[in-house]
């Protein structure tokens, strides 16, 4: 499995979970969900993005889909990164 | 047919309001007339291969096709059944075939995932706004004006089904739950008087269509004429935000989520000013997340309504009024007094009908027939005074002067923000994917009620596999926050696993995660 994001991003995704397993790798598929993410602790993890990356989440992109996973989450992150084609 | 069709009360609001907006999503809103044409255009299309079909899925959240599908489908004469794309794809398809639907409206997310949805249902036509996958583009009807322009509303009776909801099962199997015309039309007579709806009112739409609470946002605002705002949950988290953008003015949410701003202290005095109503149903109110909101809304009225889903919506409402001391309300906000066309009575724990405190049963315009199964009736209903009852579940105090106090429940049905659960079917859900013995729990945290499971073996189970495997059957609402493994169960004296001390513990644990 290639890297798929940052430390830093690793870091915010797992501080928002409950209980994911420190050792098991962070795979980009799992279903953030199932793992203790709910709508106020998406909230949380979308402000600590913008902190983190000095972003906004457009409108649309504010919705439970994006959290689906930490593919779809980052995916969403580094399309509003200014310099991401 | 006598009586309104619940279409005929967005028909009331085009009347009112013709080139005024009826939905908006984002920057992009949609006039009475154009909601009007497209659902007309869509049942049309929906009903062209075999006729008006019985009962229509609505596979869709937060999208145009989830309001104008739900419409489309009561144009068609259908019984509309709104399900979330969100939602596992098993459980989307268990429903829709025991609701025996013939047709799917689906939005873009609805479609990805339809193959799955629709395996083994008897559907026959499709509309859905983008290519579909696989083999189903034999099932894609497409509509056209022609078609529309020569549609007619089959006629309905009063009792015809308008929607059929599910709602969490204690034995695991979701409950359909078939809501009338006539229970619907009930229903928004007697709550109109309250909202005053005016053609210039925004109201919040927060929640998906699978949960009755949106059906109170969306026909009251429909029946005068407003415009329906659709936010998604997270949206809804930044609720000044929306009422600046949008001008919002009537607010429509569960408690759970002015609680969870109240915890954060993220809603400033006076952030909530264009506000002239706020709506707040589907658990407890607290008193002080009451006072909380109305700084937020200075200007502003707040209603507290209270009902399940058998009852339509909401059957009783109370006004909060700020002016009245904490001692006279208690801890939560009451629940009030019956709608206009419902009677209440209250069931005492020796099986008769008492005055004080007792389990709420309610009769009347708004009380559905019987589960889609009929099965499930069994123990929800009373003969009382020649006349048939629901028993809701809900222990209650009769007060004098403010009507109904919620006091609990006697089984094991929760609300996790606020949305309905029965703690049963997510147990034998962890029991199903583990193969081991299972606890679950609702335990208070600071935000709420969570769910807290113990899965019970000897050998340590996959618990990364076991949540993962969870989601796959149930809505993300039902997911426990908390999983552990323990070996070894504490008895009890009978030798029986004690769930009692098992859910003091998992009191405990989280407790102790909510500190920081």
């Amino acid at each position: 499995m290639t890297a798929h994001w940052d430390a830093t991003f690793e870091k915010l995704v797992r501080a928002a979970l409950t209980g994911y397993p420190a050792e098991a790798p962070l795979e980009p598929g799992v279903p953030l969900p199932a793992h203790g993410l709910d709508s106020l602790g998406m909230v949380g993890l979308s402000a600590s993005l913008e902190d983190a990356y000095d972003f906004t989440f457009p409108d649309a992109a504010l919705v439970p889909a994006t959290f689906a996973s930490p593919e779809k989450l980052w995916d969403t992150v580094t399309a509003c990164l200014p310099g991401t084609p | 047919m006598t009586g309104k069709p619940l279409e005929g009360w967005f028909q009331d609001g085009l009347a009112l309001n013709p080139h005024g907006p009826a939905l908006r999503i984002l920057d992009r809103s949609w006039t009475y007339t154009e909601v009007d044409r497209t659902a007309r255009s869509w049942a049309a299309a929906l009903s062209a291969r075999h006729g008006p079909p019985r009962s229509v899925a609505v596979l869709a959240a937060k999208t145009p096709e989830a309001y104008i599908g739900l419409l489309a489908a009561l144009y068609a004469g259908a019984t509309a059944v709104p399900l979330n794309p969100e939602n596992p794809p098993a459980r989307n398809g268990a429903v829709l075939r025991a609701a025996g639907c013939e047709a799917v409206v689906a939005d873009p997310a609805g479609a990805a995932g339809l193959a799955e949805v629709i395996a083994g249902a008897a559907v026959h036509s499709v509309l859905a706004p983008e290519e579909l996958p696989g083999a189903l583009p034999s099932l894609r009807v497409t509509p056209n004006d022609a078609e529309a322009a020569g549609f007619v509303t089959p006629p309905r009776a009063p009792d015809d089904i308008a929607y059929t909801l599910f709602t969490s099962g204690s034995t695991g199997t979701p409950k359909g739950v078939p809501i009338s015309h006539a229970n619907v039309s009930s229903f928004l007579r007697s709550s109109l008087p309250r909202y005053g709806v005016r053609t210039d009112d925004c109201f919040s739409q927060v929640h998906e269509t699978t949960f009755d609470l949106a059906l109170a946002d969306i026909f009251p605002a429909w029946a005068g004429g407003a415009c329906v705002c659709v936010l998604s949950r997270l949206q809804a988290l930044d609720p000044a935000r929306w009422v600046r953008r949008y001008g919002l003015t009537v607010w429509h949410s569960t408690p759970s989520l002015a609680r969870g701003l109240q915890r954060k202290r993220l809603l400033a005095p006076g952030s909530l000013a264009g506000l002239r109503q706020s709506v707040f149903a589907g658990e407890a109110l607290m008193t002080d997340t009451a006072r909380y909101w109305q700084r937020a809304a200075p200007d502003g009225v707040i209603d507290n309504i209270y009902g399940p889903t058998e009852l339509t919506i909401a059957c009783s409402a109370f006004r909060f009024d700020p002016a009245v001391p904490d001692a006279q309300y208690g801890a939560t906000v009451p629940i009030g007094t019956p709608n206009d066309g419902m009677e209440a009575i209250l069931l005492g724990a020796d099986g008769e009908t008492t005055s004080g405190l007792g389990e709420l049963c309610l009769t009347g315009g708004q009380m559905f027939a019987g589960y889609l199964d009929p099965a499930q009736n069994e123990g929800r209903f009373l003969q009382r005074a020649g006349r048939r009852w629901y028993r809701t579940g809900d222990q209650v105090r009769a007060d004098d002067a403010v009507g109904f106090v919620h006091l609990g429940r006697g089984d094991s049905q929760v609300k996790i923000n606020g949305y309905r659960v029965e703690v049963g079917e997510v147990e034998a859900a962890l029991r199903e994917v583990s193969g081991a013995d299972a606890a679950t729990f609702a335990v208070d945290a600071p935000s709420g009620a969570v769910l807290a499971a113990y899965v019970l073996c000897d050998a340590e189970p996959d618990l990364k596999a076991l949540v993962e495997q969870m989601a796959t059957r149930l809505p993300a609402y039902m997911l426990p926050r908390y999983v552990w493994w323990r070996p070894e169960a504490p008895l009890n004296a009978h030798g029986k696993t004690d769930r009692n001390r098992l859910r003091e513990e998992a009191a405990r644990e989280v407790a102790d995660r909510a500190q920081f």
